[in-house]
């Protein structure tokens, strides 16, 4: 896994894999933190975590100097200390469950020391100590990250951690009923399919419920997430576009806590605690509660019968076991299923031959295993095997029916080694089987880009089909410090697959870190990435198996300056070359001839947690472009959005005192989201031509993504309530999308005969009312 | 998965846009120049067959002008982002004909197609799938001209070789209007503000059972039944021969003299009816929409 700077609990990273070196220009015009007036004082701030589990002390109590009162570090294991005069100082923790701790620090006038100390359990052997590097926390100043905590009360999201995602820079906007691009995310002007999210290093095959309702995986249960939005390293492959990686919790916690939670959306719990001394373990599962009212306010139509209302369940369990100091086991089984059924006796007036049952379900389920091997405190070695089966079945009337089952076995193995202070060497192993079994009778499915005949009215391509690809990859890479201000990461990767046509590619990645001087930071990275055609892309039946391997380089420079008061600003330049992208062809049916250009630049003004209060400022220019093949022109990619601002605002007002059971307290909690993004492009249909066997018109596109939608903006507001008691907590919260109802225009819809058109409008304000309790 | 994710949200976003209610007028409104069917007699092709072609073409607000009817069977793209669809126009074989119809055979239409290098073999056959290799786009189309508008319909070419289970057109009889049968050529009295209830009548013994194939199991047509007036709504564009879970007929409909399309006077209704397999027939019927007051 990627070298981290800082870990904090269940938290968010900005990619630290783009890493830069920048003319002096820049560094002239970059203002110094100004000095604060005020008192010739300084402050401490600083958390405090397990060493083992990485989890916050809360409540450990700690001195300064030895003397004056006796301080508590707070719900999340954190403190603050003002009034410290400049000059060295002394902190000793003496928390009841770890062994006694003492650090030295320097406090500067008008300035903020931050520490993070990883507290040996109370029981645990200081001397030969291995831990599992992952977990592994010691003494250092942290970079600033966004905790999760946080950002599951940011408006709009539901408390689901991957839709924050979609409100960092450089990622695109979605559709109002879904996830950007229907299923997945827009990252940096990529498709969707061309980024990749990751549980614990392997591929997650669905994101979301329904295209967009809400994440597969319980926030509750990660650890945490790493965003990399381009410029990742040699650890990530098979993607061309950005990654999300995200980490679950280790099951080491040494109480039991969990709760249940019910809202008009779902219904869920969670537990988690030890079993025994060596072994851990949560358990998630939810369950729509949409079909439980849905149909209670659907009015009976004649024509129409949902039969099945739309309903998801997913589900998460997970078992560690740490038989010796530096040795983890782990079992982890996760799994999803959408389904909806509805009938239609009358066809739609859009679509005359559409009527009938329409169906859909899709599921996944996969079984972990991993071993975490650390015999010293130099090297590392991460396995992990994960199995499972991926289906889905869809219908359309009684002519039109597609399914699809894949099993799947994947194996990886990372290596990391500290060779010396300054150099360390990573390398890595991945090698999977999946056999894609298809029977359809479908027209082809939709390319971005395209601009769809009448669905009715298109090519049905029937046939079964099995197909199975084999992959291997491997890495090495180094991480070398030759002056202490200057980090270079370089590496070699390899992916290689086999299916009809055999092909390996080979990627060479570059990143640099220079800090120049503490609080400022210049990156810049440069890489090749390769990614295989979609499995529909390569069908014998649907595809071309002659496709060869999308390809893609990375560039980005950037800086990041800490300001005062918290403030954090980064600024990021990237640009992305796209060649041999797959694009339908008359003869082929699919062919590499497509390219694509994007660049852009992300802006981020970022306040982490201090004073109950949290946010950022996010700001990002992009433009991508794609070309067809040869003979075509230029257009816009599908999702380009040229300015995307997002404002994310948290603020706590406690009431009451931490309970120690639970480590939840009295109080309120306010969130805000905006968001203004430039809209979509659109390609208009400047004709429509009578299709008399279908009692509809054909459309004639104008040229491609020659339009735009209006600016979309929205206003989400969150507000939270606890009753904190003394083995359980209670909350409520209410979570307002588009607050002041603007009607966004999400896509364009015309007449019967294209020569009128209106926006069609998204959603108006919606309230969310939930309520959880917690143990 | 990302795949079918993507079909089915992308279905789903098409049904409801489709089934939402919308801030246009209705394509059962007829306020000018409109081609709202073409028909091919027979609807397929055999090989010592004449194809009739004809027209059902409304101008409301044409006042009996000249109309100027232009016909060709085309090669044309239906696919994705196909660009225009030149049919009468680009690649076709232009037949003569009017805006009373126009004709074409089988050994024409292969004369043509042999010049653009295509053989008997490529003709769109309905044949099962594991049969049909990669059958031509065959259409005709029709360009309607008036004055200076225009407006162009397409059909597809069905073609059967073997003669097995040659489709037929379907036969419409009449209507009925509030459970009374509408004679021909009868100028029926509506009330403005009223809703009538229409059932269309057809002779059932033109529905034919088909099968794609030996394997394939007997299958029935649909009667299919789309409704146009000069006035007024209708409760649904099309309606089916069929019935639904609770009994309910599916095949009638109530036409809606209210709201902001209704005005009195003359008006024209016409009753198409599609079997699925290219096949069609429509009837005209004339109403008088007066006012209560």
């Amino acid at each position: 896994m990627s070298p981290r700077a800082s870990v904090w609990p269940m938290q968010i990273s900005i990619s630290r894999r783009s890493i830069l070196f920048l003319a002096t220009i820049a560094l002239v015009a970059i203002p110094r933190g100004r000095a604060v007036c005020g008192p010739a004082t300084g402050v401490l701030e600083g958390i405090l975590e397990d060493k083992i589990t990485g989890q916050p002390v809360i409540g450990a109590p700690f001195k300064i100097d030895g003397r004056g009162p006796v301080q508590i570090a707070d719900e999340r294991g954190k403190f603050k200390v003002t009034g410290l005069a400049p000059g060295k100082h002394s902190l000793r923790v003496f928390d009841p469950e770890h062994q006694p701790t003492n650090v030295s620090f320097k406090i500067k006038a008008a300035k903020t020391t931050r520490l993070s100390l990883a507290l040996d359990p109370a029981n645990s052997q200081e001397e030969e100590e291995v831990v599992i590097r992952a977990k592994r926390l010691d003494q250092e100043v942290v970079d600033r990250v966004i905790e999760v905590d946080e950002a599951k009360k940011i408006p709009g999201t539901q408390g689901d951690i991957i839709k924050i995602v979609q409100s960092m820079p450089g990622v695109a906007r979605g559709l109002a009923m879904g996830g950007s691009a229907g299923p997945g995310i827009v990252i940096r002007g990529s498709a969707p399919e061309d980024s990749k999210v990751l549980i614990d290093g392997h591929e997650v095959p669905l994101l979301y419920h329904f295209g967009g309702l809400k994440s597969v995986f319980n926030s509750d249960v990660l650890k945490r997430i790493d965003f990399l939005p381009g410029g990742f390293g040699v650890t990530y492959g098979e993607a061309t576009g950005g990654i999300v990686d995200v980490q679950t919790q280790p099951c080491t916690g040494r109480r039991y806590d969990g709760y249940v939670d019910l809202s008009l959306l779902d219904a869920g719990f969670l537990v988690k605690g030890p079993i025994g001394d060596k072994i851990g373990f949560f358990a998630a599962a939810r369950r729509s509660t949409i079909d439980m009212w849905l149909p209670e306010v659907i009015p009976d139509v004649s024509g129409f019968e949902m039969t099945v209302a739309p309903v998801y369940y997913d589900y998460q369990a997970k078992v560690d076991w740490s038989p010796v100091e530096g040795d983890r086991l782990s079992i982890m089984a996760f799994g999803s299923r959408d389904e909806m059924k509805f009938l239609l006796n009358k066809p739609p007036s859009g679509d005359p031959s559409l009527r009938g049952d329409m169906s859909m379900w899709v599921d996944f389920h996969r079984l972990y295993l991993s071993w975490t091997h650390a015999p010293d405190k130099d090297w590392q070695l991460s396995t992990s095997l994960t199995g499972g089966i991926d289906r889905a079945k869809m219908g359309i009337g009684s002519e039109r029916y597609l399914s699809i089952s894949v099993p799947s076995l994947e194996g990886r193995a990372d290596l990391e080694w500290e060779y010396s202070p300054d150099i360390t060497i990573r390398a890595g192993l991945k090698s999977g089987v999946a056999n894609f079994d298809t029977s359809m009778s479908m027209p082809r499915p939709p390319k971005e880009g395209e601009v769809p005949s009448r669905f009715s009215t298109q090519e049905l391509i029937e046939g079964s089909e099995s197909l199975t690809v084999g992959s291997v990859s491997a890495w090495a890479g180094f991480d070398f410090r030759p002056l202490p201000a200057l980090m270079l990461t370089a590496g070699l990767r390899m992916d290689s697959y086999t299916r009809p046509v055999s092909e390996a590619a080979l990627m060479p990645r570059f990143s640099l870190r220079y800090t120049l001087r503490p609080g400022t930071v210049f990156r810049a990275a440069v890489g090749l990435y390769y990614e295989v055609p979609q499995p529909d892309e390569l069908s014998e039946i649907l595809g071309n198996p002659d496709l060869l391997m999308e390809r893609a380089w990375h560039f980005t420079l950037g800086f990041e300056q800490r300001l005062p008061a918290d403030v954090e600003l980064s600024v990021q330049a990237f640009t992305k070359s796209l060649d041999r992208l797959v694009v339908p062809d008359d003869e082929t049916m699919y062919s590499n001839q497509g390219t694509g250009k994007i660049s852009g630049l992300e802006i981020m003004i970022r306040r982490n947690l201090s004073d109950n209060l949290f946010g950022w400022v996010a700001y990002t220019l992009m433009r991508s472009k794609r070309l067809d093949g040869p003979g075509k022109t230029w257009r816009l990619f599908d999702f380009d959005q040229t300015h995307i601002l997002t404002l994310v605002l948290g603020y706590r007002l406690p009431t009451g005192p931490v309970q120690p059971a639970h480590g939840l307290r009295d109080g309120w909690e306010f969130g805000l989201r905006f968001q203004f993004v430039s809209g979509n492009p659109i390609t208009p249909i400047v004709a429509g031509v009578f299709d008399a066997d279908y009692d509809t018109y054909q459309p004639v596109p104008g040229d491609p993504n020659s339009e735009r939608l209006p600016y979309f903006h929205q206003l989400d507001l969150r507000v939270d309530y606890t009753w904190a008691f003394s083995w359980w907590a209670l909350s409520v919260y209410l979570d307002v999308q588009n607050v002041y109802n603007h009607r966004a225009a999400e896509m364009v819809r015309y007449n019967y005969d294209f020569t009128q058109r209106a926006y069609l409008e998204g959603l108006p304000v919606i309230p969310y009312l939930g309520i959880k309790g917690s143990f | 998965m990302k795949t079918v994710a993507k079909i089915g949200l992308a279905s789903i976003v098409a049904l409801l846009l489709a089934s939402c209610s919308s801030p246009f007028p209705p394509q059962t409104l007829v306020e000018r120049l409109r081609i709202l069917d073409i028909r091919a007699e027979p609807p397929e092709v055999g090989p010592l067959d004449t194809v009739t072609l004809d027209a059902l073409v409304a101008d409301p607000a044409g006042e009996g002008r000249p109309l100027e009817c232009y016909w060709a069977v085309c090669l044309v793209d239906l696919g994705w982002a196909a660009g225009d669809i030149d049919c009468p126009g680009g690649n076709s074989f232009p037949l003569d004909g009017d805006c009373q119809g126009a004709n074409f055979n089988l050994p024409e239409l292969v004369a043509w197609l042999t010049e653009q290098g295509y053989d008997i073999d490529d003709l769109p056959q309905d044949l099962p799938p594991e049969l049909m290799e990669d059958s031509l786009p065959l259409f005709v189309g029709i360009e309607v001209r008036a004055g200076d508008e225009s407006t162009r319909g397409i059909k597809r070419v069905r073609v059967n070789l073997s003669g097995d289970q040659p489709n037929t057109n379907p036969l419409l009889t009449g209507l009925e209007v509030d459970g009374e049968p509408l004679e021909t050529g009868e100028v029926v009295t509506v009330d403005l503000g009223a809703d009538v209830e229409l059932t269309p009548v057809a002779d059932e013994s033109t529905r034919q059972t088909y099968r794609r194939g030996e394997e394939d199991q007997d299958r029935l047509e649909d009667f299919l039944f789309s409704w146009y007036s000069t006035t007024g709504e209708f409760e649904d564009r099309r309606t089916i021969l069929d019935v639904d879970s609770k009994g309910r007929r599916l095949d009638i409909n109530d036409w809606k003299l209210r709201g902001e399309h209704a005005e009195q006077g003359p008006s024209k209704l016409w009753l198409i009816v599609r079997d699925g397999r290219y096949g069609t027939d429509w009837l005209e019927f004339s109403f008088e929409v007066t006012s209560s007051d």
